[in-house]
């Protein structure tokens, strides 16, 4: 079976003959893959519900993260993809996040009016279910 | 960076982070491909001219014949270091990327042919 693949080692140890622990990087760890990340928003009013669509066309479900801000808030959460009301910090959004083979898909009901929300989106090469 | 906006009123919608877009990134869409536009941000290899030394193998010791790499000058030379929006606004793209400005607080400007030509504040 062919060996092949790039590693990384840690200052002091030669990389031919380090261990897993001695490495650095190694393209044989199980590790995530970006392949596309970037940003989205959406404004509304109370108790309005809006869905923004992100398209992946990668054609399986991929592993994702999207965390989120609102216009009158201060910290970035996690949006978890269950929905729950998130009290506080200039309002709050019930957030829904789900993913199939082509899209990804935001929708947020806002909870107070002209409240705008920034999502952050990471889409990573990792299959979730093919 | 790739720039997703409504074709109607400029407003920006929709962001993708990066300055190559690999095949996954032209394929992505944010929002309605009815109601929406993209704007691939151009750039190019930053082109800088750097003084580099130029280098000879000489014999160090005549006896041992042992040779050594030694510094006889510099010369200049052109170099490319990472990559540069090739547009006039440059420096609005550096301060989205870097999150200085939010591009939310921003629109884009277009021509009569709908290109991009700009930015302009909300």
């Amino acid at each position: 079976m062919a060996n092949y693949g790039a590693k990384v080692s840690q200052a002091g140890y030669d990389v031919k003959t380090a261990t897993d622990r001695q490495l650095v990087f190694s393209s044989a760890f199980n590790t995530a893959k970006i392949v596309l990340a970037g940003s989205t928003t959406e404004s509304g009013n109370a108790w309005q519900t809006k869905t923004k669509e992100i398209t992946h066309s990668l054609g399986y479900v991929p592993l994702w993260l999207v965390f989120y801000k609102s216009s009158a808030g201060t910290y970035y959460k996690w949006g978890h993809g269950f929905g729950d009301w998130l009290a506080g910090d200039g309002g709050g959004v019930y957030p829904t996040i789900k993913a199939d083979t082509s899209k990804l898909y935001v929708t947020i009901t806002f909870r107070a009016n002209g409240e705008t929300i920034t999502f952050y989106y990471v889409i990573f090469a990792n299959q979730i279910e093919t | 960076m790739i720039i997703f906006y409504q074709k109607k009123d400029g407003i920006i919608t929709g962001t993708i982070d990066g300055r190559v877009h690999p095949d996954e990134h032209l394929k992505a869409w944010i929002g309605d491909k009815e109601t929406t536009e993209r704007y691939i941000v151009p750039f190019e290899p930053n082109f800088t001219e750097e003084e580099i030394p130029i280098k000879e193998f000489r014999v160090i010791d005549k006896k041992t014949m042992r040779v050594e790499e030694v510094i006889v000058g510099k010369k200049k030379q052109k170099v490319i270091k990472g990559l540069k929006p090739s547009v006039p606004f440059a420096n609005l793209i550096y301060d989205f990327e870097s999150g200085k400005k939010n591009i939310y607080d921003y629109k884009v400007k277009l021509d009569k042919e709908n290109k991009v030509v700009g930015f302009i504040e909300k």
